[in-house]
């Protein structure tokens, strides 16, 4: 709770520049940034102007400058959720490696490709190692308890990014790097209401099930459409896949005949390519709008750009892992967090905003 | 003559100098790895697998393999954890514990006494616990309620965990039922050939039956161990391919798929072989999959000199 607080009044930190921070990973330490949101629910136009400022509580202040130092010294730990599951992760993973190497500083990369077992085992070999801080993307929120538990134990510093440990194992870390899922979700949600009035019948389609990303996006999803007339009337989960959402979509297309669908809301891009595949192939295209909760692809840019996809949150792999390796270096360095929860910034965009965004192309 | 001794019992036990080969292998690429901690926490990291393994041995030794204990970990991960508010800590253990005893008796009913073929029927049940495990958990994480069921997950005596200690424990029970016991005896002849044992009077279906059920309750115990040690389950622990790595473990270790042939020693060296080459893996920041991929070419390697050397037994008229 105290560090609860403590990130709402320190809520500091930073809006994420896409347009600012490019592909260049030698350049993009210095101007990326997030957003500390604490518990203060970002404004979502606030969101669209990228450089300019974060949620109106937010006060902006830069990533640290770790361009200039001396890094040959410092080594990070890095167990990595997966990096072969989506194109996401992949360019994470990939981007992990070039910062480092950009910057200059050792990185004990470790990727547990989606298994919590070999995560924990994978944190046991990076505390043998003895870095300098360690960053845990969990594959599982509730199982990486104790895995943090054991990094602090061990005396290291330990921060999770892009998913966080469920609030028992905060007392071990120094913090959290990365979006908010469920805000992304909430975002893209926000706007569907405005988009069907308030009411209608939607179909959901999950993520991969047992995994915190998509319990936390349908949360969003749920906080968004609570006291609005608008109803899940089925979710499937996708298992992360394309080939199985565009599936899901079929059997739903079936099941649902003209006029009864008002929406179709997908945990990210994937799901959402997915649906939108089987409904082209049915021919019902323009019957409903697709919306993906967010967006980590950056093919998916041209499926909003050409209205396929009515809106989403983007989420730049790219500037999520500079993000996170950069405050982690910032910790080897001995200074500290500004904030407890770091939160990067992720965009709304729809077919009318997105020229607007000037999002920066990641390679995918 | 000794030293021909010695020849015979390293021929005859390939996995032995493999072992010794991967361990000064592992030591002259990384310093870090014949320290004791690190020693220790190989043994620890693989020691639910190594339980899972002892079950395996079983069966397999039986002349079948089990497909079910992939998912059945995590649905008896899910339910002790799951349970423990309705039933207590050690209700929802037992709970877990005779939901895999269950599962290897329908294994060990439908292959044995109904005849159906072990694959299929192996296969049926790791879907059917998938479904189940989905099902009963809401598709979610559970987190256990009892804080004393995670400090026994992450407890250690001597640098050992409990687990690890419950593994050594299993280790010599099981080299003792297979060895001194009738039953262990008869799982030996039944996997060797099961018409011959049929003729000696063995109840070579009995014996099948029992050995799933072994294995069951072993996978069951593997769950709930690995929920300890997360103080949490995950409906996605153990897929895809928990089960593949366990059946690794073991056949690496000497154990032949083809039954009849194999010790719970084996087993334990096969295991640690497989958690040595990911331990290594780490500590040289080796790709994951790359990782994966050796994994497979040293298994491949390491089965076919296992098979030369059977073969050059066999034509030296030595007994195997």
């Amino acid at each position: 709770m105290k560090k609860r607080l403590a990130a709402i009044l320190l809520s500091g930190l930073m809006a994420v520049s896409l347009a600012a921070c490019g592909g260049e990973a030698g350049s993009a330490g210095e101007s990326g940034g997030t957003t500390s949101e604490g518990s203060a629910g970002g404004s979502e136009e606030d969101s669209s102007s990228s450089s300019s400022g974060g949620p109106a509580s937010a006060t902006d202040s830069e990533l640290p400058d770790i361009s200039g130092e001396d890094l040959s010294g410092i080594t990070i730990g890095f167990s990595m959720s997966n990096g072969s599951g989506d194109s996401y992760g992949t360019s994470y993973l990939n981007t992990l490696n070039s910062f480092a190497e950009d910057m200059g500083f050792e990185l004990i990369l470790l990727d547990a490709v989606g298994d919590v077992t070999k995560q924990t085992n994978q944190v046991q070999d990076l505390i043998t190692q003895q870095p300098d801080v360690i960053v845990v993307w969990p594959v599982n929120s509730e199982s990486a308890v104790t895995s943090v538990k054991a990094i602090s134990d061990a005396g290291i510093p330990v921060i999770t990014a892009n998913t966080n440990v469920v609030e028992s194992g905060e007392q071990y870390l120094e913090g959290y790097v990365g979006p908010s899922n469920v805000e992304e979700a909430k975002l893209t949600a926000t706007q569907m209401v405005e988009d069907l009035g308030g009411e209608g019948n939607i179909l959901f389609i999950n993520g991969k099930q047992g995994y915190s990303t998509s319990d936390e996006r349908k949360q969003g999803l749920e906080e968004a459409i609570e006291g609005t007339n608008i109803k899940i009337v089925e979710e499937q989960p996708d298992e992360g896949s394309r080939e199985k959402a565009q599936q899901v979509m079929e059997n739903y297309l079936v099941k649902y005949p003209e006029g009864e669908i008002s929406a179709v809301f997908a945990q990210d891009d994937n799901g959402a390519i997915g649906a939108y595949n089987a409904v082209e192939s049915a021919g019902r295209v323009g019957e409903f709008p697709i919306y993906a909760g967010a967006t980590g692809d950056y093919g998916t840019i041209s499926y909003i750009e050409q209205g396929l996809i009515a809106g989403t949150a983007v989420q730049s792999p790219v500037i999520d892992a500079q993000t996170a390796l950069t405050w982690a270096v910032w910790m080897a360095l001995g200074n500290e967090l500004p904030a407890f929860y770091n939160y990067i910034e992720t965009p709304l965009a729809t077919p009318d905003n997105i020229a607007s965004l000037n999002i920066a192309e990641w390679e995918s | 003559m000794k030293t021909n001794k010695w020849a015979k019992f390293l021929t005859n036990n390939t996995v032995v100098p493999i072992l010794v080969v991967i361990l000064i292998i592992a030591a002259v690429l990384d310093s870090r790895f014949m320290t004791p901690g690190n020693l220790l926490n190989v043994f620890n990291q693989n020691s639910i697998k190594g339980i899972m393994a002892i079950g395996m041995t079983f069966v397999i030794i039986n002349g079948y393999f089990d497909m079910s204990l992939c998912t059945l970990v995590s649905l008896t991960a899910g339910l002790s954890c799951g349970l423990q508010d309705q039933i207590g800590l050690a209700g929802a253990i037992l709970v877990a514990l005779l939901v895999g005893l269950l599962v290897g008796v329908i294994n060990g009913f439908l292959i044995a006494y109904a005849g159906i073929n072990a694959f299929v029927v192996t296969l049926s049940l790791m879907l059917g616990c998938r479904g189940l495990t989905y099902i009963y958990s809401d598709e979610q994480s559970i987190v256990s309620p009892s804080m004393a069921f995670a400090e026994f997950g992450s407890g250690k005596i001597l640098g050992l965990t409990y687990t690890s200690w419950l593994f050594i424990i299993g280790l010599f029970i099981a080299w003792f039922v297979l060895k001194y016991t009738a039953h262990g005896r008869n799982t030996y002849a039944a996997g060797g050939n099961a018409s011959a044992a049929e003729n000696a009077g063995i109840k070579v279906k009995r014996t099948i039956f029992i050995n799933f059920v072994i294995c069951g309750v072993l996978s069951g115990l593997g769950g709930v161990l690995y929920a300890a040690q997360n103080g949490a389950s995950t409906p996605a622990l153990g897929w895809p391919d928990m089960h593949m790595l366990v059946i690794a473990g073991v056949v690496l270790g000497g154990t032949k798929l083809s039954g009849g042939v194999g010790t719970i020693w084996y087993s334990l060296a096969g295991v640690m072989v497989l958690g040595i080459i990911a331990n290594i893996m780490s500590l040289k920041r080796v790709q994951s999959w790359v990782s994966t991929m050796l994994t497979g070419l040293i298994m491949i390697g390491v089965l076919y000199i296992d098979k030369i050397l059977t073969e050059k037994r066999q034509k030296e008229g030595l007994k195997n």
